[in-house]
């Protein structure tokens, strides 16, 4: 065990009075910078300016796709067995795919419950769960918008991923209805 | 005629409110009454042209003694509504006293009739400390009367701490405020 | 009527007119609080309450720098409902909280606005004192009412029949009792160098030798201390401590009940710094002038007056500017309207520069009390004395927010004491201060040989 010790108080410390005013220089230093210069005081006035969100922030979750245009979940079922919170709901059903066993039918996460630990992405297989997509607020005005489907999750546009050539192959977004003409796969 | 109006109203208050003093069932509305008693005590002494007495009245009596004796009936009656009976067997004896008072107040007015002219400052702060410090004019008596009360309090003070330390007794409280 | 007779009609209008500064604490409400909560922001690094606003057309949202936030916190207060938990003592709990807040407009009556006004009068010499009441126990009546104004705190603690209340109630009046003779006492000083109790004189023999913070360094840091401690703030705030005693004897208070007990605290601040500033700083007394010097060049004070008064707001205008210029460069999505709300107040600090400048040079080349005739009414002195009058006013003013400040600053800088080390501190050491410097005081006066 580590014991730290702490210096004893030198009598000027113990006269409370200069140290007073030391910390009463200090907090005035403070004031005279948030009068003076408010613009580098470190808050954000939030919904005017938006806070930078680094690549590594665990947000809204989305599904990534394979080239095809489906996802690339193979319904395992991992992420909703690490899930801490019990937030995500898998139905499987058969592929179509001779290569796949399985492929998702039904993907829900309930952003009500989900704690945004992130052991989802951690756990699955086939990276086909992440948690980049730096959308940080939630709005909506039932409980069941808050249930985020695959057709959420797969909503994606590469565009915002410039930096992922992951995310660059995968048609994404409004391109899945190729998906649907090529493996047959209703998408929700 | 305004001074007669402000003494009217104000004496009124004082009586009537010393009479709650005796007539309250909870101590802790008989000091309340009694400070207000006091508050208009104050106010007579500054009708009289005696400001520095009615501010000191309000500034000793109902500042700090009555906050003083405030504390002690919270502290001692907690918060309960501990209702004390109006009359008791003490009754007997303060009933007769405050009558003889009453009456030997009475004669003395009505004896010697107070005519006074209300507009002579007489409790100024410059009359008061002449006659109790200027030793020429007044002769010691008043500044020895004076300096006794300090001792005469002085030592009731101390007579009150000893006692305090003697209930608390042990040697472990001792031992506890020297370290 | 002889009584009203004896007097001229201006003395009259002036006397009753006096009687508006009962109203200057509950005023100070109004500044302290946007102070206190933007000042405590800062000393955290935040930005503090700024978002309420007040819609007019074209200049939009006008936030006022986060002061309509007062205006908001009223209008809760005032419109919550008021109610009483059960088993408390109805007359009592209502009663509590209008005790500190009507003292608050007895107490200003004994502090002196402006130094006394001596004019001429169609020929007749007039003398009106700064004061609402020339008392010459003056200050002796502001102690006895602020400590009657702790009632309200121990009877509210009884009456709300519950324990958290009742042990802020006990603490309150114990802390009043002890630290009422402190601040007595490293009074005793200054009282003693003035012989007076009377504010004005106090004020005057200031000015005629030193300020009671040179003559007095000692007693001031005792004053202040006590004052701090009794207006029952950080870090003598035992009485409300929230960490024993939730919120102390307001806990079972809400609505404007509880904002009556808050009004009250910062009129208390206000009242003690105005006490603070007419004891020790000069009061209305303006630094190395005397009111002599002033009345004589009257012009060219009221300009020099208006020439501080044009560069603060020019100062503002500065800051205004250099802050859209900074916020013109982010990318906030609503800089645009807030620049707009700036304009407004670039307007008005535009406005207000060019009225103080033209006013300034106006009483720099024209002001002659020799011009000042009414109806063949020479009141030319009548015209100096108001003018001294205002400046004094602002002068103390001026001050008085200064130790407003340092009532605020000392609160979000030091922690709270412990019960005990604010007894330890009140009865053994700042009594003691006070009492070696009474007696120290007192030797050198008579070895000087002043009275």
């Amino acid at each position: 065990m580590r014991v730290i010790k702490q210096r004893p108080m030198n009598w000027i410390e113990r006269l409370y009075i200069f140290e007073a005013i030391r910390g009463l220089w200090t907090t005035l230093k403070h004031a005279a910078r948030g009068l003076f210069r408010y613009e580098t005081l470190p808050t954000i006035s939030y919904p005017e300016g938006q806070p930078e969100i680094r690549n590594t922030y665990r947000a809204k979750h989305r599904l990534m796709l394979r080239p095809d245009g489906t996802p690339r979940c193979v319904a395992c079922g991992m992420c909703a067995a690490a899930c801490p919170a019990h937030c995500i709901f898998i139905e499987a059903t058969q592929s179509d795919d001779p290569r796949i066993e399985k492929r998702v039918m039904r993907f829900d996460i309930d952003h009500l419950t989900c704690v945004f630990c992130g052991l989802c992405v951690e756990a699955c297989p086939v990276d086909a769960l992440r948690m980049d997509t730096k959308v940080i607020s939630f709005e909506h005005r039932t409980r069941e918008e808050f249930v985020s489907h695959l057709f959420d999750l797969t909503n994606w546009d590469p565009k915002d991923y410039p930096n992922d050539p992951q995310s660059q192959v995968a048609p994404g977004g409004t391109k899945n209805a190729e998906a649907l003409k090529v493996w047959g796969m209703e998408v929700k | 005629m305004l001074a007669l109006i402000y003494f009217i109203i104000l004496g009124v208050i004082a009586i009537g409110s010393a009479f709650c003093v005796l007539l309250s069932r909870h101590p802790l509305y008989g000091a309340l009454s009694l400070v207000l008693s006091m508050l208009s005590l104050a106010g007579i002494y500054g009708l009289l042209a005696s400001p520095f007495i009615g501010v000191v009245q309000v500034m000793v009596y109902a500042g700090a003694i009555m906050m003083l004796l405030t504390f002690v009936i919270m502290v001692l009656n907690g918060a309960r509504d501990s209702k004390t009976p109006m009359f008791d067997r003490v009754s007997l004896f303060v009933v007769p006293a405050v009558l003889v008072l009453t009456g030997l107040v009475g004669f003395v007015l009505v004896r010697s009739p107070i005519a006074f002219d209300s507009t002579a400052l007489r409790g100024s702060v410059k009359l008061t400390s002449e006659t109790l410090f200027n030793v020429a004019q007044t002769g010691p008596g008043y500044f020895i009367l004076f300096e006794v009360l300090g001792l005469l309090l002085l030592s009731s003070m101390a007579a009150a701490v000893l006692l305090a330390k003697k209930r608390l007794g042990s040697v472990d409280s001792d031992n506890a405020e020297d370290k | 009527m002889d009584i009203i007779e004896s007097r001229t009609w201006i003395e009259w209008v002036i006397t009753i007119a006096k009687f508006a500064f009962c109203f200057v604490p509950v005023l100070y409400i109004l500044l302290l609080i946007p102070m206190e909560r933007r000042g405590a922001g800062f000393m955290q690094d935040r930005q503090g309450p700024n978002r309420s606003y007040i819609k007019i057309p074209y200049f939009g949202k006008i936030r006022l720098l986060g002061y309509v936030q007062n205006f908001c916190d009223g209008t809760k207060l005032f419109f919550k409902e008021m109610f009483a938990p059960a088993g408390v003592n109805k007359f009592l709990y209502y009663v509590a909280p209008a005790i500190p807040f009507a003292i608050v407009f007895l107490s200003p009556c004994v502090i002196p606005w402006f130094g006394p006004m001596v004019f001429d009068w169609g020929g007749k010499a007039v003398r009106i004192s700064g004061s609402i009441i020339d008392s010459e126990v003056g200050v002796l009546l502001l102690f006895g009412l602020s400590s009657l104004s702790a009632y309200g705190a121990v009877l509210a603690g009884w009456a709300s029949k519950s324990k958290y209340s009742f042990l802020g109630a006990l603490r309150t009046s114990s802390m009043t009792v002890s630290y009422e003779v402190c601040l007595g006492l490293s009074m005793m000083g200054i009282l003693l160098l003035a012989g007076s109790f009377n504010l004005t004189d106090i004020v005057s023999w200031q000015e005629h030798h030193v300020w009671g913070i040179v003559a007095q360094p000692v007693a001031f840091f005792c004053f202040l201390i006590a004052c701090i401690a009794e207006t029952g703030r950080a870090p003598f705030d035992v009485a409300e401590g929230e960490p024993e005693l939730v919120a102390g004897y307001h806990t079972e208070y809400g609505a404007m009940q509880f904002g009556l007990f808050y009004m009250g605290e910062y009129s208390h601040i206000c009242i003690n710094s105005f006490l603070v500033a007419t004891l020790f700083l000069g009061g209305y007394s303006v630094p190395f002038i005397t009111t002599e010097t002033m009345q004589a060049h009257m012009g060219g004070s009221l300009a020099i007056l208006c020439g501080v008064l044009a560069f603060l707001v020019l100062a503002f205008l500065h800051m205004i500017y250099r802050y859209s210029r900074k916020l013109k460069a982010t990318n906030l999505t609503h800089r645009f309207e807030v620049l707009r709300e700036y304009s407004l107040y670039k307007i008005c600090a535009w406005v207000a520069v060019a009225v103080l400048i033209a006013l300034g040079v106006c009483s720099w080349f024209f002001y002659n009390p020799e011009n000042f005739v009414v109806n063949g009414f020479a009141v030319g002195s009548f015209a100096t004395a108001v003018g001294t009058a205002l400046i004094h006013l602002l002068v103390l003013v001026v001050k008085s927010v200064m130790f407003c400040w340092v009532w605020i600053w000392v609160r979000w800088t030091l922690p709270r004491f412990r019960y005990d080390h604010v007894m330890h501190l009140g009865w053994k050491i700042i009594l003691n201060i006070a009492l070696i410097n009474l007696v120290v005081t007192a030797v050198v006066a008579k070895l000087v040989g002043g009275n």
